[in-house]
């Protein structure tokens, strides 16, 4: 009887030891795991926008590739040695043809994407990390414990474990598991900044360049175009409708063959060279905002990648994250990416 | 003075943009064959060199590149398997709290001698 009455005062003591032997076994970390899954999830769509980025200026690059042979006899120059080498290139060679430096670039470009995806597959397996029920496993461990000790008491013929104890001891060890949850993504998030601080400088050493060959690919998309309708193909529709349209005046289709009509001889020659090299204008001009655009994308999808490793830093410090700025830059990109799909549109 | 790769890269893109743009309107501007003749063979070197400075600066980091990529892919499999190891945890836990109930009970036996 006296082993009864002074038992719950003893399990308490013990329960009480085993929270503070097995908590400093663990070490405390006060990082919040809804910022880390909040962390993993920016980051995984900020490492996918920029590969997709990429992805589509090696796009650009065959689209380039292309209309150097279509433009090339109507320009009067001679047909360029662009085609894609047989076999693999050596990329460290100096003296390679601009069909073989166009072919280091993709792969340049595709190495790039291919880290970039690798960093958000590690994203997502951060992100699981940090929404993993280890609370549970514990919890059933702890439970089959107790059946044990019942065990144990039995065998020493003295009472098991009393009522609500398991409940108590599956708390501890769930809170215990927590503290290990966070340990582990504290160790990750570390894992992936020391990642974060190597790839950043990269991307800022070859923002200019990547900037260079999106102006250069969208004003020859841009030349291109010209090229082609001084050549009397495709049409200027498109934009004499925008032009026109705006002030209650409607543009019929493929009126623009009559641009001049009135006009006889030199007044009317000039006239129409007037009006190709408007439309010229403003193909280039076009040209030119897509180009800003796109460069807007790749300083975006830089900035972004940057907030990151600062999100990181503050969340491992145990202090609340601030993903507003790779939020905002996502949100940039999106913007971009939707105005130059709607222009796109618009000029099909 | 010494410029950076960068700075090299944007000379050279300036030309071969400005050549690229208004190739057509220079070329009705020639008077000969040869004017003519060198226009073109210019066009086609600006584009030539700029491809090839583009070239230099991205592969000249593509060492880090491959490294950062097999660095990423091996956090990436330690993460998953820090996925795995949260069950070896829990045996630590099973074992540490099997030694501490081990204890309760030699206490208890203690209480009742």
């Amino acid at each position: 009887m006296t082993i009864w009455r002074r038992r719950p005062r003893d399990d308490s003591y013990l329960i009480l030891a085993t929270t503070l032997f097995l908590a400093t076994a663990a070490g405390c970390t006060n990082i919040s795991l809804r910022d880390a899954a909040d962390l993993a999830n920016v980051g995984t769509k900020a490492a996918r926008a920029y590969a997709l980025a990429i992805l589509q200026t090696s796009g650009s690059l065959d689209q380039f590739v292309e209309a150097q042979y279509l433009t090339a006899p109507l320009q009067h120059l001679p047909e360029p040695d662009l085609a894609p080498p047989e076999g693999k290139v050596n990329c460290s060679g100096r003296d390679l043809s601009t069909g073989e430096n166009i072919e280091c670039i993709k792969e340049a470009l595709d190495a790039r994407r291919v880290m970039l995806i690798k960093l958000a597959d590690l994203y997502s397996s951060f992100g699981a990390l940090t929404s993993y029920n280890a609370q549970q496993n514990v919890n059933e461990a702890l439970t089959d414990l107790s059946g044990s000790i019942d065990q144990f008491a039995q065998a020493l013929g003295q009472p098991g474990m009393p009522a609500g104890a398991d409940v108590v001891s599956a708390d501890v060890g769930g809170v215990l598991a927590s503290q290990i949850q966070k340990r582990k993504v504290k160790r990750a998030s570390k894992a992936i900044r020391q990642r974060l601080e190597v790839i950043i400088p990269l991307i800022e050493k070859e923002r200019a360049t990547m900037e260079s060959l999106q102006r250069v690919l969208v004003q020859d998309a841009g030349v291109t175009a010209v090229v082609l309708y001084r050549n009397g193909i495709g049409a200027p529709d498109p934009i004499l409708a925008n032009n026109i349209g705006t002030f209650g005046l409607s543009y019929e289709p493929g009126s623009y063959s009559h641009a001049c009509e009135t006009l006889r001889g030199q007044g009317r020659e000039e006239c129409m060279h007037n009006f190709e090299k408007g439309i010229r204008e403003v193909v280039l001009l076009r040209a030119k905002r897509r180009a800003r655009d796109q460069v807007a994308v790749i300083d975006s999808n830089a900035a972004a990648i940057k907030a990151l490793s600062d999100a990181h830093s503050r969340m491992e410090d145990g202090q609340p994250i601030n993903l507003a700025l790779v939020t905002q830059q996502l949100m940039t990109l999106r913007t971009i990416v939707d105005d130059l799909n709607s222009s796109l549109k618009a000029n099909q | 003075m010494s410029y950076s790769p960068d700075e090299i890269l944007k000379a050279i893109e300036t030309l071969y943009r400005n050549l690229d743009e208004n190739f057509d309107d220079i070329y009705a501007g020639c008077k000969t064959d040869d004017q003519r003749k060198t226009l073109r063979s210019t066009f086609v070197a600006s584009r030539d060199a700029y491809f090839k400075a583009v070239k230099e600066n991205l592969c000249e980091n593509n060492p880090l590149v491959d490294k950062i990529t097999s660095d990423l892919n091996n956090t990436n499999q330690n993460i998953a398997a820090d996925l795995q190891g949260i069950q070896d945890i829990v045996e630590f836990i099973k074992l540490c709290s099997a030694a501490v109930q081990l204890a309760a009970s030699l206490a208890k036996l203690a209480a009742a001698a």
